[in-house]
């Protein structure tokens, strides 16, 4: 800086001055008129979680055909908002804006990204007849017409129905997270189509990935099936405001993950817990973004080992008689079972904070104090939808283990409980996130009417569909590389705990072809889980066509046969559906700007296509099941609550562009909860443990001793009847750690939604780290004591890799993470240097996250065919780009760009 | 019309970044002259946050400095401009005219403006030859009809950017605690900041043969420049802060508890933040 201060002492020239507080000259009528704010404006939906809702809508100005700016959304001024009255103070969010995540902000980058797929393109060497699955990934796209495009696809259904009889060979990946819009822009329509064919399908089922822990283990000790195995969340802010005392965060990173769940209001909430006088402690391997600003305690912790410091915690209550009792007497089971395992008694090893510090790296003393505090203060642990949060493999035993220390201490007691920073209207009572009244303060029939609600959303996270044939969305490549497989329980979220033992098998007979062909709107699956596997699967002989249909040329679209462009919510007239935030509203805008190349909606795509099928397979059925868009989307808003109640026509909304629901007033909302029984009963909130009707446990009461584990696999070593400390080979206590000396954690991304953004050139310049190369990659950070030992330093390209493969990042050395833990997050677009030999220079972590299935012996049950993508081994060492070069140059040849990386240029096959 | 100030309360930000990305939308692609012309796709940060990574593990806090051009009253980038197209309006906004700016072609080198500025808030772009910055979004300001103030502070969701005229009692209220970024420039900047960093030093005392961290020791910090004296007592987990310490002083600490010995931590310079680690007590 005392370079520049050379120029200060310069002997000033005259100022010049502004001419009054104008412009720097008077500007010409065109100009005028380009500043001019007379801009026509349309809200557009925002929310990378997609499922048909939106959080706070963008302002859209649009000029020219052109999108000019993004705002945020502004609440009216006179609107009365909610607040929550506790004795520690009143609750609101005074400011009236509501504004969208960071990647929503910038998404005009995205509309206009190189990236986008302008046209029906189509792999230049795969035909029907010739589809040399082998160079998928390798050999580049050509374009086609639409015509072309929808007669190949028909024909390739019809060749399967015909060779196979059905067309249950065709798999559908038609779920998960993507964009917001109601109609038009969102990716169920596959599934949708498939069922109203009729003639069979295998369904990819979601996999319960952000409750991991709670879906597949915490579910045995309490149940909570409906909300998929984490509790309930009824009013919880009124209870945790007005008694808890200590907050407790595990992974929890509602700065970072909240955001697509509800635009940018977590930290107000945030606030709210420090206004209350709340203590938030963060036990993670890293310090993430909510801990560097509001943490009042990091506890680095080795990644999953959490069920070890919940053992130790559990020691210091038992021995130092720190716990509810009466509590655990009145309404657990089997807690004696349990302090036989804390105590050593089972397996000689008593869980003492000593033992634990040696498997978490936390000192025992900290681990001591930690107890003490949780049990003197009121305290709660937090979470938001984090993935594997600070786990891994098995973190089925933890979450249990976590859910049996909330136990101990009194769980549904007053600021004893466990809260989400999730603030979207749930729609009481319809099987998904049930409870009894909403989160925050909302009226009831808002909550369960006030949204818009989408025929095909259901086959994206409830129940698999009667009529396809469910496979769990973790299992895909192992169910077409080594068919056939069997294991436990669908996956589908909305399930009861018995599901956990229920057997599945992929194909469902032997006779079965399995899968011939797959129907992708994901676009990335490659980096979820085992990207490497899938792209094995993806490459083997049989699958026979794979379509892609997205956006943007990324991830999984690399390896298609066909790849369909779909458009973006900005191009496109649709309702909106704002429910996934405080504020309850709904929306209809007008298409921005014109589709970009020939780009269609998802809806317009499967309409396309479902009118082709409806005449070859005499449908005309299907014709019905895709109406005109803006009557499907009215049909949806003629059911909702604005229409039936508040009476606004469809006219009128097309015309007054939004409705906001009224809140209540703190009064009404104290009403609308004494009517539904939520108040404090005896010691607990009715929520918890409702007169007399209990849990969803066997006993109805909370079991430390699992009921239905004892009943259906009594023996299972991985997920015993009660949640004990066992070893496994992704440990930092594993041999294993010989070969792969760090564990990796892999975090929600702050910059992207998963894989969604990775080409936003506005985000990747804000944290991508340039290497010596001029390529940006994506970050790892690592600890300056290991940036050492590796011998890097900021900037340096590193290889990280495992026994399924390798990618290449960028080092920023920290002391946001522990020492022998690495950070990566998920979800960087690939860039494969070779696919034989697993070389990703994206940095996209997953393509080498183990799969659950290779904790089995071949033909084996997969008894929990969870999801491994955080807190496994691998190995670090700087990578010698030039080295790579030599080896690979045509890799190295590729049009990149030099901020957003790969285009839809790269994969262009030249001249053609 | 009063003069604006924009006031950034660090104490808030979350380093969210979502004004450094309302920024570029604004301005990239978009030709708003004779204000601005457009900034390029990259490269450009015209409201820039810094990242400050403070202290190590585990006691690790990260700062953000959201930092535009400082709209200063005595503008060094104005006076070294060989064509006179820095301008400082009447209502304090500083601005490049991208008609007058030769990108200082006429003397034959890079411009000089962004050498001149102390806070690094000038970019060169390249394509135009023009020297570019942020305007405070001065051609919205100018609009009647446009509502919203700078992009930066629209887009802010915690309202940790505030702007407004200087004359506005509550303004005038908040800049009552408000400081300017390294004031020793002289500059005289217009945009302020609440709860700028201060250095902290931290610590956990521990009993070795207990095994137990120390609750309730009194741990007393001195300044050896100033000799101020501050106490604090660690908490539940051991821990001891203390926050808001001066820039490189010196600072001898000392621990004391009922039945230990009392013992000197050490003397700890504040060039940047100090966690001392565990700190063991013997019995006294």
């Amino acid at each position: 800086m005392n370079n520049y201060l050379y120029f200060y002492g310069l002997a000033a020239s005259t100022l010049p001055k502004g001419t009054s507080s104008g412009p720097l000259r008077e500007a010409t009528k065109e100009e005028i008129e380009n500043i001019k704010n007379d801009v026509k404006v349309e809200y557009v939906p925002t929310l990378s979680a997609g499922y048909v809702s939106s959080g706070p809508p963008l302002e859209v100005h649009i000029k020219n055909g052109r999108i000019v700016r993004c705002l945020p959304f502004h609440l009216p001024e006179d609107f009365r908002t909610w607040e929550i009255k506790t004795d520690r103070g009143t609750f609101k969010i005074e400011t009236k804006k509501r504004v969208p995540e960071l990647l929503w902000l910038a998404y005009k980058k995205r509309v206009y990204s190189p990236a986008r797929v302008k046209y029906p393109l189509k792999r230049v060497d795969w035909s029907p007849d010739n589809p040399n699955p082998q160079n998928r990934g390798k050999s580049g796209f050509v374009r086609i017409s639409w015509e072309e495009a929808v007669n190949l696809i028909v024909e390739m259904i019809k060749r399967i129905k015909d060779k196979y009889g059905n067309l249950e060979p065709v798999l559908v990946q038609s779920e998960g997270h993507g964009q917001p819009g109601f109609t038009h822009c969102c990716h169920y329509y596959g599934a949708y189509l498939f069922d109203k064919l009729d003639m069979g399908w295998t369904h990819q089922v979601r996999n319960p990935d952000s409750w991991e822990g709670y879906y597949w283990g915490a579910k045995l000790a309490w149940g909570f099936d409906p909300t998929v195995g984490e509790p309930y969340q009824d009013g919880v802010w009124d209870n945790v405001l007005q008694h808890t005392e200590l907050a407790i965060f595990t992974g929890c990173d509602p700065e970072t993950t909240s955001p697509g769940f509800g635009g940018q209001i977590q930290t107000h909430f945030i606030n709210f817990l420090k206004k209350a006088g709340i203590k938030i402690v963060a036990i993670a391997p890293d310090a993430n973004y909510t801990t560097v600003i509001h943490a009042d305690k990091w506890i680095p912790i080795n990644p999953n080992t959490d069920a070890a410091l919940y053992l130790a915690i559990a020691y210091v209550w038992i021995t130092e008689d720190l716990y509810d009792k009466e509590y655990v007497e009145k309404y657990c089971v089997g807690f004696e079972e349990f302090k036989k395992h804390v105590l050593g008694e089972d397996d000689g090893i008593p869980k003492t904070p000593e033992w634990a510090e040696k498997i978490t790296g936390i000192p025992q003393w900290t681990i001591k104090a930690l107890a003490r505090a949780w049990a003197k203060k009121r305290t709660s642990i937090a979470v938001h939808f984090g993935g594997p949060k600070v786990r891994g493999k098995m973190s089925h035993l933890p979450a249990r283990l976590e859910a049996y220390c909330l136990a101990m201490q009194g769980l549904g007691k007053p600021g004893r409980t466990f809260f989400r920073f999730y603030f979207s209207t749930i729609g009481l009572g319809r099987g998904f996130l049930i409870s009894h009244v909403p989160a925050l303060p909302r009226y009831l029939d808002v909550e369960i009417g006030g949204r818009l609600v989408h025929p095909a959303v259901g086959y994206a996270i409830v129940p698999p569909p009667p009529k396809g044939i469910p496979l769990i969305k973790t299992l895909v490549p192992d169910a077409i590389l080594n068919p056939p497989i069997k294991w436990w329980c669908s996956g589908a979220q909305v399930n009861a705990t018995e599901d956990l033992f229920e057997k599945y098998e992929y194909p469902p007979s032997e006779d079965h072809p399995g899968i011939r062909m797959i129907w992708n709107e994901n676009g990335c699956y490659t980096t979820c889980w085992h990207g490497y596997k899938f792209i094995e699967a993806l490459r083997s002989d049989k699958i026979e066509f794979h379509l892609v249909i997205h956006p943007w040329l990324e991830n999984d679209a690399l390896f298609a046969d066909i790849v369909l462009p779909a458009l973006t919510d900005f191009e496109v007239s649709d309702v909106i559906s704002i429910s996934r935030q405080d504020i309850v509203a709904i929306a209809y805008h007008d298409k921005c700007i014109e589709p970009v190349g020939e780009s269609k909606s998802d809806y317009e795509i499967h309409k396309l296509i479902a009118e082709r099928l409806a005449k070859e397979f005499n449908k005309p059925e299907l014709l019905e099941a895709f109406p005109d868009p803006e009557q499907f989307a009215r049909d949806a808003y003629e059911k909702s609550l604005a229409f039936k109640k508040y009476k606004v026509s469809w006219e009128d909304l097309k015309k007054r562009k939004i409705f906001i629901y009224p809140c209540p007033t703190w009064e009404e909302w104290a009403e609308i909860k004494k009517q539904n029984d939520f108040e404090v009963y005896g010691d607990f909130f009715t929520w918890f443990y409702k007169r007399g009707s209990g849990l969803e446990t066997p006993s109805k009461k909370f079991e430390f001793v699992s009921n239905y584990a004892l009943e259906y696999a009594p023996d299972d070593p991985e997920r015993p009847p009660v949640a004990k400390w066992v070893e496994h080979d992704e440990l930092p206590t594993s041999p294993k750690r010989n070969k792969y000396p760090f564990q990796v954690v892999s975090n929600h991304p702050r910059y992207r939604f998963h894989a969604q953004g990775d080409d936003n050139e506005w985000l990747r310049e804000l944290y991508k780290v340039r290497g010596p190369d001029g390529y940006m990659y994506e970050p790892v950070w690592i600890h300056p004591s290991d940036a050492e030992k590796l011998g890097v330093k900021d900037g340096d390209i590193v290889m990280i890799y495992n026994d399924l493969g390798s990618i290449l990042a960028g080092v920023k050395v920290t002391e946001r993470i522990k020492p022998g833990s690495i950070l990566i997050e998920h979800g960087a677009r690939l860039d494969l240097i070779s696919i034989e030999d697993r070389i990703d220079r994206g940095g996209a972590l997953d393509l080498i996250a183990p799969s659950s299935a290779e904790k089995y012996k071949p033909g084996e049950e997969i008894r929990i065919p969870e999801q491994i993508c955080s807190g496994f081994l691998v190995g670090v060492k700087k990578a010698d780009i030039n080295e790579l070069m030599k080896k690979y140059p045509e890799a190295f040849k590729k049009k990149l760009h030099p901020v957003v990386g790969p285009t839809l240029e790269t994969y262009l096959v030249e001249g053609k | 019309m009063g003069k604006k100030v924009m006031i950034i309360d660090i104490g808030k930000c979350t380093g969210c970044m979502s004004c450094v990305i309302a920024c570029k939308d604004e301005f990239v692609e978009n030709d708003w002259s004779p204000y601005s012309k457009p900034q390029p796709d990259h490269g450009h940060f015209w409201m820039k946050v810094n990242v400050q990574e403070r202290g190590s593990i585990p006691k690790v806090k990260v700062t953000y400095i959201p930092t535009p051009c400082m709209h200063c009253d005595n503008p060094p980038c104005a006076k070294v401009c060989p064509t006179n197209a820095i301008v400082k309006r009447d209502d304090g906004i500083v601005l490049i005219d991208p008609d007058k700016c030769d990108g200082c072609k006429s003397v034959g080198t890079k411009p000089l403006c962004i050498d001149a500025c102390p806070y690094g808030a000038i970019y060169y772009n390249e394509e135009l030859n023009i020297a570019q910055k942020c305007t405070l979004c001065a051609h919205l300001l100018d609009d009647p009809n446009w509502k919203y103030g700078p992009r930066c502070y629209d887009v802010c969701p915690i309202e940790a950017i505030v702007f407004g005229d200087e004359d506005d009692p509550k303004i005038k209220e908040l800049l009552k605690n408000a400081q300017v970024l390294n004031p020793e420039f002289g500059t005289k900047p217009r945009v302020y900041y609440l709860n700028l960093p201060k250095p902290f030093i931290g610590g956990c005392i521990v009993d070795p043969e207990a095994k137990e961290v120390v609750i309730g020791a009194k741990v007393t910090a001195l300044d050896l420049y100033t000799g101020a004296k501050y106490e604090t007592y660690t908490d539940e987990f051991g821990d001891f802060w203390f926050k808001d310490l001066e820039w490189n002083h010196k600072y001898l600490l000392k621990v004391e508890k009922e039945g230990y010995k009392e013992k000197v931590i050490g003397v700890y310079t504040t060039d940047k933040d100090v966690n001392v680690g565990d700190v063991f007590l013997a019995k006294a």
